[in-house]
């Protein structure tokens, strides 16, 4: 027993110079905002976004070092708010908004990292002053005039488009039978002026009827149009506006099974042009769509 | 024996407990069966909380906006309440359906064109007279598709 004991505790003391450490590269350009905004996301988010990382000392023992190196390697990457001046003034909007959602779904901070590090847990107060603050500088960005929509009647009514469209980087190629297809949901966003109806093809259709969502089944296709807002008339209609871009995802779980079994494509404005450069565009949709792993990864289905 | 199950009963719903995943439950009586008409447009109503879908048939769908209407004209309005999105805060969706309304075009005594509102579903002390839901349903222009 006791040689056991010791050959433990000599593979643990070995163990301790193979841990990594982790470097803070300078801060180059750090996010501002309120006070009471900056303080919670430095409580409960720059020990692994940011390069101001501080751990506990329970942190830097291996073999929990190695794991906590390389959580803090990736979500570095994902989000650095060292770097925050990095981002276009509209990507730090819509970060910030993910960030939000992140945290209203409890999905950050990890509770793996809260568990402990409970001084990193975000409280509904924390969540409700994150929340004002994004709609605040949503709310205070200059509105651009709204553009009232021109109807292209006969693209409306044609499923043929008068110009051919590339497809997306993934192989999705724009198809437009969506039209007569249900609409299975439509919503409209506060958060960057967009409203949208999402059309389901029968198999998608029948997937909610039964609840069988999770998975989706094979064939499954949802297509979502969004449009500008218009502005709002006296008695506080909002008509769709300008075209934005059509976005689809389709069920297939084994060509798509790197972004759970979804493939993602979106072609924006009237020319349709296809969004990302290579086919890793979809990680970033599959990013935000975790979101709604409760829906199966579709974040619009009709709900109670 | 029985005892020795209780803990780990106890981390299994502990750990269910925790979890602050919101999981709605789907919804499918709001899908309104458009039986083959297409979208025309679509709106909300911030004051009163509400979404609305226009769908017509190709006549319609054609002479939407339009002054000038055609026997055979189809045209539903379909309005559901507006609830808040409960997988993304920044988003409000549609919930159950309000009210369904209808005009059709048909060919009036004098034999020119006459317009048929019909309220298919909801209470009608919810909307204004008919002459007015009338003229908003038929004010509306076709969105752009691509």
């Amino acid at each position: 027993m006791i040689i056991a004991a010791l050959v433990i505790a000599v593979v643990a003391a070995g163990l301790q110079f193979t841990s990594p450490v982790i470097p803070n590269p300078p801060v180059t350009g750090e996010f501002k905002g309120p006070a009471a905004v900056t303080a919670i996301f430095e409580r409960a988010c720059y020990d692994c976004h940011s390069n101001e990382t501080s751990l506990e000392w329970y942190d830097k023992i291996a073999p929990v070092s190695w794991k906590v190196a390389s959580h803090v390697k990736d979500a570095r990457q994902r989000l650095n708010f060292s770097n925050w001046d990095s981002l276009s003034a509209t990507a730090q909007l819509t970060t910030l908004w993910y960030i939000v959602n992140m945290v209203d779904q409890g999905k950050m901070p990890l509770e793996s990292y809260t568990a402990v590090h409970p001084s990193a847990r975000i409280s509904k107060t924390d969540v409700d002053v994150l929340k004002q603050y994004v709609v605040s500088l949503t709310n205070a960005r200059p509105v651009a005039k709204p553009t009232v929509s021109v109807p292209v009647k006969a693209l409306a009514a044609e499923h043929e488009l008068p110009f051919p469209v590339a497809p997306s980087p993934n192989g999705i190629t724009y198809f437009s039978d969506y039209k007569s297809w249900k609409v299975i949901t439509s919503s409209n966003r506060f958060d960057n002026g967009t409203m949208r109806i999402i059309y389901g093809n029968d198999i998608a259709v029948k997937a909610i009827q039964e609840n069988n969502i999770h998975p989706w089944p094979n064939g499954a296709k949802i297509v979502k149009v969004v449009w500008d807002k218009q502005a709002e008339d006296k008695d506080g209609n909002v008509f769709a506006g300008d075209f934005n871009n059509v976005q689809f995802m389709i069920r297939d779980d084994e060509k798509f099974k790197d972004t759970e079994g979804w493939g993602f494509a979106r072609f924006s404005t009237k020319k349709l042009v296809p969004y990302g450069k290579t086919a890793s565009f979809a990680s970033e949709c599959i990013n935000c769509h975790r979101l709604a792993s409760a829906t199966g990864f579709v974040f619009d289905i009709p709900t109670k | 024996m029985k005892m020795k199950y209780c803990p780990i009963v106890l981390f299994v719903l502990l750990a269910t407990a925790c979890s602050r995943e919101k999981a709605p439950a789907p919804a499918p009586e709001d899908i309104y069966n458009s039986e083959g008409l297409t979208v025309i447009t679509s709106s909300f109503n911030s004051s009163r909380q509400t979404m609305s879908t226009l769908y017509g048939n190709a006549a319609a769908l054609k002479a939407a906006g339009d002054s000038i209407h055609q026997p055979g004209e189809d045209y539903r309005l379909v309005t559901w309440k507006q609830q808040s999105h409960p997988l993304w805060f920044g988003s409000n969706k549609n919930g159950a359906v309000t009210t369904v309304e209808r005009i059709t075009i048909t060919v009036a005594a004098d034999g020119k064109p006459g317009i048929d509102y019909e309220l298919v579903q909801g209470k009608p002390a919810d909307l204004p007279g008919r002459k007015e839901r009338a003229k908003f349903i038929l004010a509306q222009r076709p969105s752009v598709f691509p």
